[in-house]
Formats: C-alpha cells, structure tokens, sequence
C-alpha cells in the first residue's frame, strides 16, 4: 500500500508477548507483524486488554520482570528484542523515544523540568550541562510552553496535566527520534488541551520526520493524525488499512464497530453512537476461533475456526472469514 | 434567574447562587490564618423530575465540587441547595444521612469505587442492610437479583469479586449499587470517562434506559460535550467556577452561542480522516495554581478569540438569551452571527 | 524555612513539659530514697540531707522549684555523685555516647541503605535472599545476645579488640558500635529494599529507562531521594532506639556514657541524675527529629513548610 521503495524504519515480525502469571500463563500479543515507513504516522487501535500497550512496551524493551517477548522488531538495522540492553540503551531517548498515558506520573516529581530534559541530551549526544540546557529550553519553546526559562527551574507538581504532557513531548524530541511511540498522549487531558497536543505532533513530525506510533481506543482522536492503523483485538490483528479505507470501507466488522462506537455530534442524536455489545475477552482466557466472534453481529460456523491474516481488498489486511462485509 | 425548564414537570432539586471554597494554605502551627480558594462562584439552576441534566467543564471547572456541594458532601460558603421544598444546608448530618437514600452517585473509577473484598452480592446487598436493617433475607435476594437483571448482567456474578470484571461491567455494578434503594436523583461524576470508547456507549444507553423507566432525576458530570445529547435533556457548560452556557441540548447543539462552548465543540475528534484538530485555546501560562487573581472582566477572555475591551473591564452576568442563557456580553452578535452562516 | 523551624521549637516546649512532669512524678513513684541504699544513714544525717536537698518540701513545691532550675538549664547536683553536678556529668559521658550513638546511626544508615538498595536490585535473586535473611536474623537477635557473641569471638578467640572498658580509641568502639548497629542496619535495609523496589516500579522510573539512562544514573539520579524518604522519617525512631540502645550497651561493655549514669542514677534513685538525663535526651529527641523533618522537604520538593497546601 506505501511505496516499498524506501526501506522501512520499523519492522515488526511475529511478535509475541507473553506474561508468566499467578493465574498461568497470559499471551498479551499473538503473533502481530506490521511496518513503518519513516515520517510515518500509525495508530494501533484496541479496547483495554487489546495487547496494543504491551506492544510499545516490547518494543522499548520496558515489559514488566514477569513478561516476554518473541518474534523480531528491526529497527535501524538491530532487532529490539534480542539486540541486548546496552544497544538498547544507545536508541532509547536517542532514536526511539515514548509518551505514556499519564503525565504526571511519567515526570520525576522529585527533579526539576530542567534537569530531568537536559540529562537526555548529556546522555546521548554527551552535551554540557549547559548547553543541554540551551537546547532543553529551546525544545520547550518549540512545543509552546509559554515561558520556558521558568519552566525549566519549576517542578512537576507545579504544572498543569496539559503543560506536563507538553514537557514529556519535548523530552521526547530533544535528540530528534526516527521514532515516537505516543501511548494514549491525550487520554488523561482535557478536549481542548486534546486537540491543542494532536495538533502539536502533527506539527513536529511535519517539522523532524518523526514517525509517530499512537496508540489509542478511541478512532475519533486518530483519524486526522495517521496514515495508517493497525486494529488489534485480543493481542491479535484485527484490521491492518490505510487511515482512508479504514474510516471509508472497513472490511472487518470489529473496525467498523470501533468507528461507529465513536460519538458523532453531526448526525442525529442516538443514530451516530453504536456501542458494540458485550466485553473484550479476559487476556487469560481467550476463545479458540476468532476472538471477536462472541461480539459480532455477523458470526457464523467458519468463526470457530481462527481466521488467518489476509490480503484485504482495500490493500491491507484483515483477519476474517466473511468474504465482503454486509452493510 | 432559573429558567424552569422548557416542561411542566416538577422541579425536584433547585440550586441557588452557590459559592464553595477549599482552603489552600494551613498557615503555620501557631498562626492558623487560611485562605480559601473559590471553586465555585455562584451557580445556580435548577433539575426536574425525570430530568437529565449535564454539567460539563473541564479540569478545574469546579464540576466535582459543585455535584459534592450538591449531595451535601462539602461544606456550602453561601447559597442554597434545596430537594423537593427543603433546604439541604440547614440538616443535621443524620437527617442528611436518611436524605442521601434518595440521592444516589456513580464515581468515575468503577473499579476503585467497589470494595475489592467484598462480594458483588454483598456490595449490592449493603444498602439494604444499611438502610433497611429490618429486611428479610429473601427480600434482600430478590431485590438484588432484580437490581442485577436490570443493569444487564447475570445472577452468576453475585459471589464474585469486583477484580474479575472489566470496566464496563464494574459499572454497572455500581450504577446497580447506586440504584438499590430507590434514589430519586442519580449523580453519575464522569460515569464512563475511564472506560473504552466502544463500552462507553453501553454504559451511556444503560443510564438513559434506566433513567427513563424509574423516572430519575440525573446529573450527568462530564468533561467533554461528545456524549452529552445521547442522554441528557439540558446541558451546562460550566468555565472556572462560573456557567457559561444553559440550555437545551437541542438548542445548545444546533447552535452554541458561549465562545468556550463552540471551542468545546470544535475540540471534539471526529471520526473522519480528513478533519483536521483545530488548535482552539493556546494557554501559554497554565501553571497548576489556580488561586491567581481573577481578572476583572470576563473569566474566559484571555483565551476567547472574539474578546473585546469590554470584555477585560466589565464581568458578563448570566442572563437569558432566546430561550437560554448565556454570559457573554456578546451573545446576541455571535447569534446572529452563526444565523446568517 | 526558618519560620517553621522556629514554630517547631516553640511547639516542643508543651511536649517538653509534659516529658518533665511525667518523669518528675514517676520517678518518685518508685519505692525508696535516694539515701536508702548504702549503709544505714542516721536520722539526723538523712533529715540534713533532704533538708539540703529540698526533698522534705512538699512534692508540688520541689516540682515547680525544678521547673524553675531547668529554666536556667541547671539540672542540680547529683545525689549520688556527691561533688558532681548533673551538667557535669552529662558533659562527661554525653561525647562517649555521642560517639558512639552517633558512629552507630551513621554505619547503620550507610551500610542498611546499600545492603537494600543491592537487595532489590537484585530482587528474587540469590542474593537478595542471602541479604534479606541475614537482616531478619539482625533483627531478632538481641543485644545482649549478640554483644557476648562478638566479644567471645573477637575478644576472648582471637583476642584482637577489648573485650570491654573505654579508651579513645577505635579498638575500644569497634564492638559497642557493631552491637547497636546491628539492629539499625538490618531494619534500614528491609526499608529500603522494600521503597527501592516500589520506586523502580514507578512510571518515572520506566520513563528513566525509556531515556536510554544506565542503571546506574536511574538509580544515583532518580530513584534515590523518593527511596530514601521513608528511611528519613525513620531516623527519629532509629536514634531514639540508639539512645535506649546505648543504655543496654554501655552497661554490657563498661563504658563510662551517658547511659551507664543513667543505669547507675535509676538504681540509686538519684532523682536528678536520672531527670537530667530523660530531659536532655528528650531535647535532643525532638531536635533531631526537627531537623529530620527539614531534611525530608529538602528532599521533597512538594512538601512546603511554611505553606502546605489543604485540599
């Protein structure tokens, strides 16, 4: 679907992300393969218990003591899952950067803004402290933080959720990654301070060529962010479409129900909100066949049997038996 | 300066000119001088029986504090909040007590809200014991039983445990906890906020099922306008403490007036690949101390596009503008405005 | 700062008092006299001597005249130390116990404070297990146990340290210190095991990780204050243990402390003695624990003294 003539900046085979519990064994991702180009901007989708964070954290190496991970993710030419701490270490906050839901706890509250931006740059491009500084406080202009200078001498707790999120953005940036795994960035904020962030990341990728992985459970905040998604569901991939067809001609019914679930202030009231029925499966138990099947309209015998990932008419992928997907 | 609503049911709760504050600073030990911070600077409206009302506002719009105030839960610095002819602020607390049965909240957090220990039949069964201690087992039983078929979940979850449920369903479990003794007034404080986006519609139907068969009175807390017209009747759009928009959903929908409220609007993903997020508000200074100086004008002009002089000068009162009301000096200019657009 | 300093000191002054007149009746509480215990002294003598001593007055009346001699920080002359004052005394033996009290506390933080942090590091790991029992056994054994342990071992078996007395030197402090650290040290460390392993479970602790920082810079840069904050509030609690810890100790090793006097006052009920040295131990009680207070905000940043905010 994109011109496969760049060569891709991530490539994500066969991942699997298992977790030893109390409970057994818990598979959080079943084998979910996928790429981005650079500058790229694809949003992973999924209810909660969807595998979609577990994704980013495999990635950057953060899974939880109790997890693991399996498959392949090339990135810049070494694979993240076997290349070894250190390595790990040089693309962390250097090419690969992450923004988690929750700003407030993603800050140190016990180091100041200055310090916590500028120890990145000193890490990675072995700056002086004062000239990280320099560069911290200039990142914090770029993502319009009205005065960065006292920014910089202030403490977590003194700021707002939105101003937070702004720093951890900027923290992000300083040392300009190929890459930004964005985990819910607008969940914990207020709409305006939502649109005021979207709005932000679309500039700064405009500006680096930042490839941005969003993650998210809400199709309304994707739609006019990425280029693609990827729509996972019970660790598996649901739907893989450029952002268009998804929106436009979803083939998996779970795609179109995400998209009808989202609240529409256009349409007639009630006609535009459609919840989809029933629960995501719990991780530790999921069914055989096709994960979905208990919530879709459209089930039928074939869905007892695990739909494989196949070519979808739009271009992309989807992992379901129903040849077209009625209206 | 109530509007009635548009009906002729009966008003059950009235609010008047309410003001709350928290303190800020304790002082020292020796010298206890305490300021206060003003969260809500005099609200006042009113709720119908089997009415649906939203207060939304965003964080530090004093919507929490003001649902507190309302169920009697925060001490009141000034105005009055009265249920069905009684005013709530003159009560002993054991009187608010009996009072509360008829007032029933949802938190946001449904998991954090359900005592981890405790069985989801014996959650649902404490209020009955609580307030009713004289009631018979099979009464208990029955009522719970009942309770659970009509938030839709099955009689097989009443000896498991609030953990082994996903949000949804502990939702449910808490608007069924909410809804056993019967309450007049449902206070929901962002009922679905922490819930996914694909749940957050099950848990919305379920409130306006439900509030239509039981005849609920309802305050719908929420921090965005997306899900507001899928349940409720009238909206507030509530800015620092102060309203600045109220009005039937109907009209407030078709046509916001309050420049906050368009940018709330406006601020709302949509699911279309070709809307772009508009940058509506861009707050360069928002540091987390709200207890600044109050400007002397309008409380929202230094991040509304359409301020004038007057606007920094002269406070905008609520006042009644074509069937709602609205503070903004400008309300009639914006109308006409988006009437001939 | 300053202010709440100052309003702290003047908040102890009640708390004082109320240590003053709990000890002032208690100890007269106890059977016999200060006189009782040596050879049979005369009526007339004794009468003398508590006439020489205010002890014939009525207790209120002795009550407020002490009040009045500790306003001049003058704990009055000792009953049993004949020649000496109770101020004397305490300047005495109070640099011995300090030295070792205070060698004790600093070696129980230090060494406490790595042992945890190593321990949960290395959570679930051998090694994590071998610290973590040897704490727990630092724990339960007590001091008069562990004390004779090391002396037969170090004293009497190798015959390397003084089995007992005092001399300015390390080789009489080695043993006393080691025995009251020992508790300190293993408490410390399940305390900071247990924070350490909170802390690294944090989500700034993963966005330190996900900066691509070391090991070591996360925890020297980020983890240490927030892990080090409940072993701060216990260093109140650490030093009064010290304190009633050096009494056992310097009893055991025959060091001429503060706390030795103070074994000594209690059994000879030398009423001033023991007083002065409950009340300046109090003192210092509550000026330490002011000063751990600062030093917790220090490290804090969202804690304001002189302002805390009251939602």
């Amino acid at each position: 679907m994109t011109a496969a003539m760049t060569p891709s900046l991530l490539q994500v085979s066969d991942l699997k992300v298992r977790f030893c519990t109390a409970d057994g064994e818990l598979q959080a991702l079943r084998s979910v393969s996928f790429d981005m180009q650079p500058g790229e901007v694809l949003a992973v989708v999924g209810e909660s218990g969807s595998g979609k964070t577990q994704l980013a954290l495999a990635l950057m190496g953060l899974l939880a003591e109790n997890g693991s991970a399996s498959g392949t993710a090339m990135f810049q030419g070494h694979d993240l899952l076997s290349c070894g701490q250190a390595r790990l270490n040089r693309l962390r906050g250097s090419e690969m950067a992450m923004i988690f839901q929750d700003p407030e706890s993603t800050l140190n509250p016990y180091l100041n803004i200055g310090r916590q931006m500028s120890e990145v740059l000193e890490q990675h491009r072995r700056m002086p402290h004062a000239q990280a500084l320099q560069v911290a406080e200039e990142m914090l202009h770029q993502v319009r933080i009205g005065n960065p200078r006292e920014c910089m001498q202030q403490y977590p707790h003194e700021l707002s959720g939105g101003m937070q999120q702004r720093i951890v953005i900027a923290m992000g940036l300083l040392c300009q990654p190929a890459l930004l795994i964005a985990d819910e960035p607008t969940t914990a904020l207020d709409v305006t301070v939502q649109a005021d962030i979207n709005r932000l990341m679309l500039d700064l990728r405009e500006r680096y060529q930042t490839a941005i992985m969003l993650i998210t459970h809400d199709l309304g905040v994707v739609a006019g962010l990425a280029d693609r998604v990827l729509v996972l569901y019970a660790g598996q991939t649901m739907e893989y479409a450029a952002v268009r067809d998804l929106y436009r001609q979803p083939e998996h019914p779970y795609s179109r129900a995400l998209v009808r679930a989202v609240p529409q202030l256009d349409s007639q009231h009630g006609a535009g909100l459609q919840p989809i029925p029933g629960n995501p499966p719990n991780p530790l138990q999921i069914p055989s066949g096709c994960p979905f099947r208990d919530r879709c309209e459209f089930a039928f015998t074939d869905c007892t049997a695990t739909p494989l990932l196949r070519p979808a008419r739009h271009g992309g992928q989807i992992a379901c038996h129903l040849e077209t997907l009625p209206e | 300066m109530n509007t009635a609503s548009t009906d002729s049911r009966p008003v059950v709760l009235k609010v008047t000119e309410l003001q709350c504050s928290y303190p800020v600073h304790g002082g020292g030990l020796l010298r206890r001088h305490e300021q206060r911070q003003q969260i809500l600077h005099g609200v006042s409206f009113d709720l119908a029986r089997a009415e649906a009302l939203a207060i939304i506002g965003e964080s530090g719009s004093g919507k929490t504090t003001l649902a507190r105030a309302v169920l009697g839960l925060l001490p009141v610095d000034h105005g009055e909040v009265s249920w069905r002819g009684e005013s709530l602020l003159q009560l002993s607390a054991e009187e608010m007590r009996l009072r509360r049965r008829d007032m029933q909240m949802v938190f946001q957090d449904p998991q954090a809200s359900l005592n981890p220990r405790m069985t989801i039949g014996d959650i649902l069964a404490e209020p009955l014991h609580t307030f009713y201690p004289n009631m018979a087992a099979v009464q208990v039983r029955e009522r719970v039983r009942g309770m659970l078929k009509m938030v839709g979940l099955l009689p097989h979850v009443l000896n498991r445990y609030a953990h082994e449920f996903s949000g949804g369903q502990c939702q449910r479990i808490a608007i069924a906890r909410a809804l056993i003794l019967n309450p007049r007034l449902l206070v929901c404080d962002e009922p679905v906020s922490a819930l996914d986006v694909s749940i957050q519609a099950q848990i919305i139907y379920l409130l306006k099922d439900l509030q239509r068969k039981l005849q609920l009175s309802l305050l719908f807390i929420g921090h965005d306008l997306a899900l507001v017209p899928y349940l409720c009747d009238r909206v507030m759009v509530l800015y620092m403490g102060e309203i600045m928009e109220l009005a039937d959903c109907d009209r407030l929908y078709s046509q916001p007036v309050h420049p906050y409220t368009r940018a709330m609007l406006a601020a709302i993903p949509r699911p279309d690949p070709d809307w772009r997020p508009e940058s509506v508000t861009t707050r360069a200074h928002d540091t987390r101390s709200s207890s600044e100086e109050r400007p002397p004008g309008c409380i929202f002009s230094d991040r509304c596009p359409h301020v004038q002089q007057r606007c920094l000068e002269e406070r905008p009162r609520l006042r009644q503008v074509r069937r709602r009301q609205v503070s903004c000096h400008f309300a009639e200019a914006l109308m006409a405005d988006s009437d001939s657009n | 700062m300053l202010r709440y300093a100052l309003e702290r000191l003047l908040t102890a002054i009640p708390t004082l008092l109320l240590l003053i007149t709990l000890a002032f009746f208690l100890i007269r509480l106890a059977p016999g006299g200060p006189f009782d215990a040596e050879r049979a002294l005369s009526p007339e003598i004794e009468q003398n001597l508590n006439q020489l001593y205010h002890l014939d007055e009525p207790l209120p009346l002795q009550y407020f005249r002490y009040l009045g001699q500790i306003l001049r920080l003058d704990f009055g002359p000792s009953f049993q130390y004949r020649d000496w004052t109770v101020n004397q005394l305490i300047a005495q033996g109070f640099p011995v116990s300090l030295t070792i009290g205070g060698l004790a506390l600093l070696l129980g933080l230090l060494a406490g404070v790595l042992i945890g942090m190593l321990a949960a590091l290395r959570q679930n790991h051998w090694l994590d297990y071998l610290l973590m029992s040897l704490a727990m056994a630092g724990l339960s054994i007590p001091a008069f146990v562990l004390a004779p342990i090391l002396v037969l071992l170090f004293a009497v078996h190798f015959g390397w340290l003084p089995a007992g007395g005092w001399e300015w030197r390390l080789q009489y402090m080695l043993l006393p210190i080691l025995t009251l650290a020992m508790p300190l040290v293993a408490y410390v460390a399940r305390l900071t095991r247990a924070s350490m392993i909170e802390v690294m479970r944090t989500g700034f602790i993963r966005t330190a990780r996900a900066k691509g920082l070391p090991l070591h810079q996360i925890v020297l840069r980020h983890a240490w204050k927030p892990a080090l904050l409940p072993v701060v509030s216990y260093l109140g609690p650490a030093a009064a243990a010290v304190i009633t810890g050096s009494v056992v100790i310097e009893k055991i090793f025959t060091i001429p402390g503060l706390g030795t006097y103070f074994v000594q006052g209690a059994l000879n009920r030398d009423y001033t003695l023991v007083l002065g040295v409950v009340i300046f131990y109090g003192m210092l009680i509550i000026l330490f624990n002011l000063l751990v207070d600062l030093l917790y905000a220090w490290m804090d940043p969202q804690i304001h003294l002189d302002s805390r905010e009251g939602y």
